[in-house]
């Protein structure tokens, strides 16, 4: 400072500028602590000439300094201060920021987990067009907290409405950060290759020097989708031998943020995601009351990518994600349906209709009643998962479960047995003259036994009588027709068809 | 058409409340006339709106040719910590440094 030196008698105000510009630099830089030193000089310095304007600049950024070195308590009191002087100035600019700021934060370390998104939807609404610095730093925290949350479906919608009014402010951090978000939903949605892609560019956006903090987020999910890919490639070798030496530095730097992180209460969110690692149904009960949906997967050990269905963790619940899409049924999921779609999971192959009510629900199959049954449990379930219900899929007569769909259960969670299933065979309460086939639907089967009368039928009244529609009557009595339980008589409109003794 | 307010005092305050529109409303984009009285501290006030309102471009073009002038060390400490800012914002941090330096050793 040899202008200072020169000048020791300097007033306050110019000296609080000689002090914050470089205060900001370092901040710029990462070096939290050094700009905190160089703020603080400037804070003293714009006290002492009362000069509002720089004791607002100055708290404001000892606050993000003190955020950023892992007081986050302490550095939200700063920003605060320096709301209240912005306020008593009447700075709308810096007032607006600091708020933004603030609310940030708090949504960042989960102060306000359950309100978060809302707040960050309204913040977001009562921003001025020309605000597109706040805007931008609220659609990119906006779209981390909906992937949290298990909607990541929303998170990329909202980045590809804003992706043109991102990359238009020139901002390179935001740039970066936005490319680092829309990685992590690609690789969410199973697209490893477009996700890689899109780190580079968000490395290519950011001095590794400078930007340390998230350059070093974007490293960690590369590697990751790249352990995942198994790749590895000479060039990667060189890059990571630098990248080696960058994280030595990084590290040391992240073992001073860590430890002061240690302080349990100063990060919410940060405390609870590190807590839910592992499964137990308490963690997955703190999931669902702080809605972050979007730690499935590593408390149940499964990949993002992973579609599936978590038929607990209590009575009535399910858990329902596919590729960052999450929802939560909290009543209504009976232990029949939980039960057949554990079943519909162990078998690879199609399952008959006759073994699925006798193992599901343990009767003695018979097509003219359990046919109605399993039709309507299977149509209550594909109400309940709904986005999802092209999961439970119809085939050759029968039903069958998306093959990459896991079902999971509480105890012993991955179904990888039958083990559970005894299944006992109770009579039913109807005779069963006949063994009948059970490819066939409860209309054609109760036609059988009118027809075992010596009746005949036709389209028309088969129609009427089951309340369809003529081709769906032409398409049951051909099928009849085509498996030998009919015989056709006559031609057009004066088609009969009778039973074969 | 109105008359253009350049009091010092009134636009110091206008610049500390954060109006920084009204500031360019007032003094303009352009190079303020070498004759006014207060045509450092209004140029400050200058390149540091235009540096608030996101017109880096324009607010270092202002700088350049105003220092040709100028050798002024308050002049060159206060535009060089709105510079810094403008800079780091756009990610140059060459730049950033340069005038960080001039900060600390004019």
């Amino acid at each position: 400072m040899l202008y200072l030196r020169k000048n020791p008698k300097l007033d306050s105000q110019l000296k609080f500028y000689i002090y914050q510009g470089p205060a900001f630099f370092r901040f710029s830089f990462s070096q939290f602590h050094k700009a905190k030193k160089w703020g603080l000089l400037a804070y003293s310095n714009s006290f002492e000439s009362r000069f509002e304007y720089g004791q607002m600049l100055s708290q404001d950024l000892i606050g993000h300094c003190l955020v950023q070195i892992g007081e986050i308590r302490k550095g939200l009191n700063d920003l605060k201060q320096a709301l209240k002087i912005s306020n008593s100035i009447g700075n709308g600019g810096n007032k607006t920021a600091l708020i933004i700021s603030i609310l940030l934060y708090e949504v960042q370390f989960g102060m306000c987990l359950k309100s978060a998104e809302k707040k960050l939807y309204q913040a977001l609404s009562e921003l001025t067009p020309e605000d597109t610095y706040s805007k931008n730093e609220i659609i990119l925290e906006l779209s981390r907290q909906l992937v949290l949350r298990g909607k990541v479906g929303q998170a990329q919608n909202i980045l590809d409405q804003n992706s043109n009014e991102i990359y238009k402010f020139q901002n390179k951090y935001q740039a970066a950060i936005f490319n680092l978000r829309y990685a992590n939903i690609l690789k969410t949605k199973a697209e490893p290759h477009a996700s890689l892609t899109l780190l580079r560019t968000a490395k290519f956006n950011l001095d590794p020097r400078v930007d340390i903090l998230a350059y070093r987020q974007i490293e960690g999910l590369e590697r990751e989708i790249k352990k995942n890919l198994n790749i590895r490639d000479l060039k990667d070798e060189t890059h990571y031998k630098y990248l080696n030496f960058l994280d030595q530095r990084i590290s040391g730097r992240s073992k001073k943020l860590e430890n002061r992180l240690l302080n349990v209460g100063e990060d919410p969110l940060g405390d609870l995601i590190d807590k839910l690692q592992t499964y137990s149904i308490e963690n997955l009960m703190t999931i669902i009351s702080s809605q972050l949906f979007g730690l499935l997967p590593k408390v149940l050990n499964l990949k993002m990518s992973q579609s599936f269905i978590y038929l607990g963790p209590h009575r009535g619940q399910m858990l329902i994600y596919s590729k960052g899409d999450a929802f939560f049924v909290n009543s209504g999921v009976t232990s029949t349906m939980k039960k057949l779609l554990e079943f519909l999971s162990q078998k690879s192959d199609l399952i008959s209709k006759q073994d699925l009510i006798e193992t599901v629900w343990e009767y003695k199959y018979n097509p003219e009643i359990h046919d109605r049954l399993l039709h309507s449990t299977v149509s209550k379930i594909r109400k309940i998962i709904a986005p999802f219900s092209s999961w439970i899929e119809w085939s050759g007569g029968s039903y069958f479960l998306s093959k990459q769909i896991l079902i999971l259960k509480n105890e012993n969670y991955l179904t990888s047995s039958q083990k559970h299933f005894r299944p006992l065979l109770i009579e039913s309460k109807l005779s069963e003259n006949k063994k009948i086939d059970s490819d066939l639907n409860f209309r054609q089967i109760q036609m059988l036994h009118l027809l075992e009368k010596n009746e005949f039928t036709d389209i028309s009244s088969y129609a009427k009588k089951f309340k369809i529609s003529k081709i769906t009557a032409c398409r049951d009595l051909s099928v009849l027709f085509r498996k030998h339980l009919l015989v056709r008589t006559g031609k057009g409109r004066a088609t009969k068809y009778l039973r074969i003794n | 058409m109105s008359e253009k307010n350049t009091d010092i005092n009134y636009l110091t305050n206008c610049f500390y409340s954060g109006k920084y529109t009204l500031i360019l409303k007032q003094l303009g984009i352009n190079q303020i006339t070498k004759e006014h009285p207060y045509y450092v501290q209004l140029s400050e006030l200058q390149i540091g709106s235009l540096v608030f309102l996101g017109q880096f471009i324009e607010a270092q073009i202002l700088y350049e040719s105003i220092l040709k002038t100028v050798s002024n060390n308050e002049f060159k400490i206060k535009t060089s910590f709105y510079l810094v800012i403008a800079n780091v914002r756009l990610s140059k941090y060459k730049e950033a440094k340069k005038l960080f330096y001039q900060i600390c050793y004019t």
